[in-house]
């Protein structure tokens, strides 16, 4: 790739790592670009409102843990509960939704059987469909139930998905059937030979929950509309009801919210991180 | 592929969840939301019959068709940025030190797992305000300072740059996994057939991650047609000026809640049904017509 | 044994009844309001009306955001579940509930009468919240519009505030006072009501009719275009005042002289928005007078501001509009609305506390209370309409930046509005 002379003359080896060191200067310019925003939000923890209006200013002019102490406090708004409540919502629902779609995506991806493919085509709808549409008859239904202003109101809805279900069919449909096949030697029922192929799609029951907790953990519209009490909202709703256009309110905690919104998915993706590209890999070779 | 699904009995009890929770969580509200449509816009009192009126409705409301185009602009602005980026990324994050791979991935990502308000609260301060970094980079080279959010054709560029910000991370992420699977062994093949670097990408990477490109963009197709927060948290409901960003999620929200008028908002989201579902057909007609051949 | 249990199932299931039922007459009001601030404030309400009423009187409040609060009423009243009793909604929001023969609010005109709260209450606020002679709801504020400017540059160039009386003087200043990026005015779309109800004129009359296309209207817009055409005026990024993640680095750079708005903004937001070096630079005064014989000279006018409204379905109406009723009257709920939340009553006889007198350390000791009762009653009256949101925002979302460009006039510019009116009436 690089033509001078003195790299022609290095060992495959020394060039090898020489190319890499390369690309990765490279790369650091389009990252920078794209996790600026964040360091740019990691020091305005500590900024007043006017600093953090004035975005060229980058380091504020004193540093204090004010902005922590209180939203973490409660000063404003229960924070610390709505947090939970928020961790509690996404984690029980990409558990459930996991569930639902791996159960079910194993018959779709596996068997033969009538309406099958109707089936998986008014799953496919559940993706095409705005949220806001429905927004207004799942309200009255989960008022039937009497699930309003509880945690399950938002939950219960998320839990169905095609996406999950489009996914899992997919990667049951790459499980090698004679591995299956073993087990149903061994006289297992169709019911155990799912929880034989479970492990074998572990990587991919574990990405689709992380992909599923983001997206339940930014869900705004559904909260909305179903939540009510303070100390029940989630996190998203609570951080904009705070920043109505009124000024009073220090920016800086927007900032630390925003912090601390972002750990859990953070962390998630971490721990996650060899599954998430194992299965994506499993997903995408043919 | 190997063994073919069979036709022996299937296990029933595992469809119970999902037949169980569609029906109650989507069919029933999505029957309803249809009732819906052919409801009065009533914000109160007991609404009436009015049929396929909404619907009627549509065709003489210019704002929907702006929104239409809009959106179809916006769906064709990101993929068309996305795609080739995200490829660049992932092939160099390929060719990056080990050690780094996970950070850069990792930096990368961080919009897409920042929560939608959050991320474009920083998009306008930090890029595009008339303080941003944007305008004073820009100024570097004597350009600008640009009006971001007031000029028609810089808002909708706003809005893909919104959209290329967030998203960007996840496509490359998926891309990377899917060339790492792609058998070395391919490579040399086409190596000692003396394909340069551009060939094998053409040749091997591509076709190779054909089901990856398919799912990058049916989900940004999806971002820009049905999922509501990237374009609502910049603009609120409106379009901004000249409704160069209004969006069909945007404005159907508008309809519903803001105006009250659920019935017409609901033929709105009705209506694009088909368009989404032809799209999509689309796209996996000319990204997909491969399959058919080999199989 | 088996006789016992039976009568015990029975006493408990009477026990559970009785509590249920008492707990719905123990449940609380609901009242929901649009930001934190004034959340905090209606729960403190709520503990000198125990103090001071009922002891057992108990309100759940709760605060949504300023864009979301209208989004989810518009389900609660849609659907009539989990509706709040009373809310706090901002006037312009109300006109988008506002449907004569769908209306989602408690008439309270008799109520209002024989409370004698509509001799208290200024007439004109008393407007907000009225449609063809009905009251829907009480006003929180005065909402007096004032001219806050810099004293310290225009004294640095020897602008006397007090020369600046008329309209035309004011445009002198302004094209006097024009640097590279300084201009005398931060544009804003909520002008063009204030100017226009400062000249006695309004988007709509009371019967309904609009009045878009009046030579009035069209010459009032045409003034604010001219202002941004002769660099009078500039328009903020995004177009407005209230965006104050924008608009704060045009004040904090200098780039803005003078600002239009209530007293509450200046409170709000000036003072919020000002760097530490600018707080005490900033002065009020009267806004500046139409020439025409139809203005009555009038230097103030009015834009927005909150109020209650109660929910037509409210189980407890009574209960809810005691305390409507009592917050409104109450000299101390009064004065607390404005030391806690910058809003001065228009309920007359709660201004006589000195304590709306307070001196304004970012307006150097001037007092913006005194500033507001002083203006109050010249304050115009106002003429709500449901169609008032569209008109609204046509004009901020989507012709306010094409119309400061010049790219479109204003009479253009009300033609297409009032087409889209039509438009509305026709689907009907």
């Amino acid at each position: 790739m690089l033509p001078s002379l003195g790299f022609k003359t290095l060992s495959p080896d020394r060039r090898r790592l020489a190319q890499r060191i390369g690309i990765s200067l490279m790369l650091s310019l389009p990252c920078a670009f794209f996790a600026f925003p964040f360091l740019w939000m990691l020091f305005s923890v500590s900024k007043t409102n006017l600093e953090i209006f004035t975005p060229l200013k980058f380091f504020p002019d004193a540093y204090s843990w004010d902005a922590f102490r209180a939203l973490l406090g409660g000063e404003h708004i229960p924070f610390v509960r709505q947090y939970a409540n928020s961790l509690f919502i996404a984690s029980v629902q990409s558990v459930g939704a996991v569930a639902v779609s791996a159960t079910a995506g194993f018959v779709f991806g596996r068997y033969e059987f009538p309406f099958r493919r109707t089936l998986l085509v008014l799953a496919v709808f559940t993706v095409l469909i705005p949220r806001q549409v429905l927004v207004l008859p799942l309200f009255l239904w989960m008022h039937r139930l009497h699930l309003l202003d509880t945690p399950f109101a938002v939950i219960l809805p998320g839990v169905v998905t095609g996406l999950g279900i489009l996914y899992f069919t997919m990667v049951f449909r790459r499980v090698p059937g004679h591995l299956l096949d073993a087990a149903r030697m061994e006289g297992a029922s169709e019911y155990r030979v799912f929880r034989f192929a479970l492990p074998l799609v572990l990587p991919s029951l574990l990405t689709y929950g992380l992909i599923h907790f983001i997206l339940a953990w930014h869900e705004h519209i559904i909260p909305l509309v179903m939540l009510n009490t303070e100390t029940r909202l989630t996190v998203p709703l609570a951080l904009s009801s705070l920043y109505g256009g009124d000024m009073r309110v220090p920016y800086a905690m927007l900032m630390v919210g925003s912090l601390v919104t972002v750990l859990p998915t953070a962390l998630l993706y971490f721990f996650l991180r060899r599954h998430f590209q194992s299965s994506l890999a499993d997903l995408t070779s043919r | 592929m190997s063994a073919q699904p069979g036709l022996k009995p299937f296990p029933k009890a595992y469809l119970a969840p999902f037949l169980l929770g569609y029906l109650a969580f989507w069919l029933i509200p999505l029957v309803e939301g249809f009732g819906l449509s052919l409801q009065s816009d009533t914000r109160f009192k007991q609404s009436e019959f009015v049929g396929a009126q909404h619907y009627l409705n549509l065709l003489d409301d210019g704002r929907f068709f702006t929104a239409l185009q809009n959106t179809g602009l916006y769906a064709f602005g990101t993929i068309a940025v996305i795609l080739p980026l995200s490829l660049l990324l992932a092939s160099l994050l390929r060719g990056a030190l080990g050690r780094l791979r996970g950070i850069y991935a990792f930096l990368l990502l961080l919009p897409g797992l920042t929560p939608p308000s959050v991320l474009a609260f920083l998009f306008l301060m930090v890029f595009s305000g008339p303080r941003g970094y944007l305008n004073a980079g820009l100024e570097l080279f004597d350009l600008g300072p640009f009006g971001w959010f007031q000029d028609p054709v810089f808002i909708r560029l706003s809005l893909v740059l919104q959209a290329v910000w967030r998203w960007t991370g996840f496509a490359t992420l998926f891309l990377a996994a899917g060339m790492d699977s792609i058998p070395r062994s391919l490579y040399e093949t086409a190596r000692s057939e003396g394909a340069g670097v551009w060939q094998r990408f053409v040749h091997v990477t591509l076709p190779l991650l054909r089901n990856v490109i398919i799912f990058v963009c049916a989900f940004l197709l999806l971002d820009a047609f049905v999922l509501f927060e990237g374009a609502y948290v910049l603009l609120g409901s409106s379009g901004g000026p000249g409704d160069a960003g209004l969006l069909l999620v945007s404005y159907a929200y508008f309809t519903a809640f803001t105006l009250g008028r659920f019935g017409s908002a609901a033929a709105m989201s009705f209506s694009l049904i088909p368009l989404v579902l032809l799209m999509l057909g689309v796209l996996f007609l000319v990204f997909g017509r491969r399959r058919g051949k080999e199989a | 044994m088996t006789m016992k249990m039976h009568f015990a199932g029975i006493r408990t299931a009477w026990i559970l009844l009785i509590f249920s039922l008492s707990s719905v007459t123990a449940k609380p009001l609901q009242l929901w309001v649009n930001s934190d601030t004034d959340r905090k404030y209606y729960e403190n309400m709520v503990k000198l009306y125990q103090k001071d009423f009922d002891p057992k009187f108990k309100m759940d409040i709760r605060s949504y955001g300023f864009v979301e609060m209208p989004d989810k009423l518009s389900i609660a009243i849609k659907t009539g579940i989990n509706a709040p009793d009373i809310v706090q909604i901002d006037e312009l929001y109300f006109s988008l509930f506002l449907k004569p023969d769908d209306m989602p609010f408690l008439d309270l005109t008799e109520r209002i009468k024989k409370s004698g709260l509509e001799r208290g209450m200024m007439p004109q606020r008393m407007r907000l919240f009225e449609h063809k002679n009905r009251y829907y709801g009480l006003p929180q504020s005065i909402s007096a519009v004032v001219l806050y400017y810099r004293a310290d540059v225009f004294e640095e160039l020897q602008i006397s505030p007090r020369s600046i009386d008329t309209w035309d003087k004011f445009m002198e200043v302004g094209r006097r006072l024009k640097t590279g990026n300084r201009s005398l005015l931060a544009m804003d779309w909520s002008y063009f009501e204030i100017l226009l109800r400062q000249r006695g004129y309004d988007l709509f009359d009371t019967d309904g009719k609009d009045r878009l296309l009046d030579s009035v209207t069209v010459e009032t817009l045409d003034f604010l275009v001219k202002m941004s055409q002769e660099g009078v005026g500039e328009n903020p990024d995004r177009g407005s005042i209230f965006d104050a993640t924008f608009f704060g680095g045009d004040v904090a750079n200098n780039e803005v002289m003078a600002i239009m708005g209530a007293g509450w903004y200046g409170l709000d937001m000036i003072q919020n928005l000002s760097p530490p070096e600018l707080i005490g630079k900033w002065r009020a005064m009267p806004l500046p007078t139409w020439t025409d014989d139809k203005s009555n000279k009038r230097t103030t006018s009015t834009f927005s501001g909150q109020g209650l409204v109660l929910f037509s379905k409210t189980k407890r109406a009574d209960d809810a509009w005691k305390f409507v009723q009592w917050v409104m009257e109450n000299p101390e709920a009064n004065v607390q609305r404005y030391l806690q939340g910058n809003c001065i009553t228009p309920f007359r006889p709660a201004w006589v506390d000195m304590r709306f007198n307070r001196p304004d350390s970012t307006f150097g000791g001037q007092s913006l209370g005194a500033i507001t009762l002083e203006l109050a009653s010249q304050v115009p009256a106002m003429v709500q309409d449901p169609r008032r949101i569209i008109v609204v925002n046509l004009l901020r979302e989507n012709y306010w930046q094409s119309l400061m460009d010049g790219t479109t006039s204003a009479k253009e510019v009300l033609t297409a509005i009032r087409a889209e009116l039509g438009k509305g009436k026709s689907r009907k």
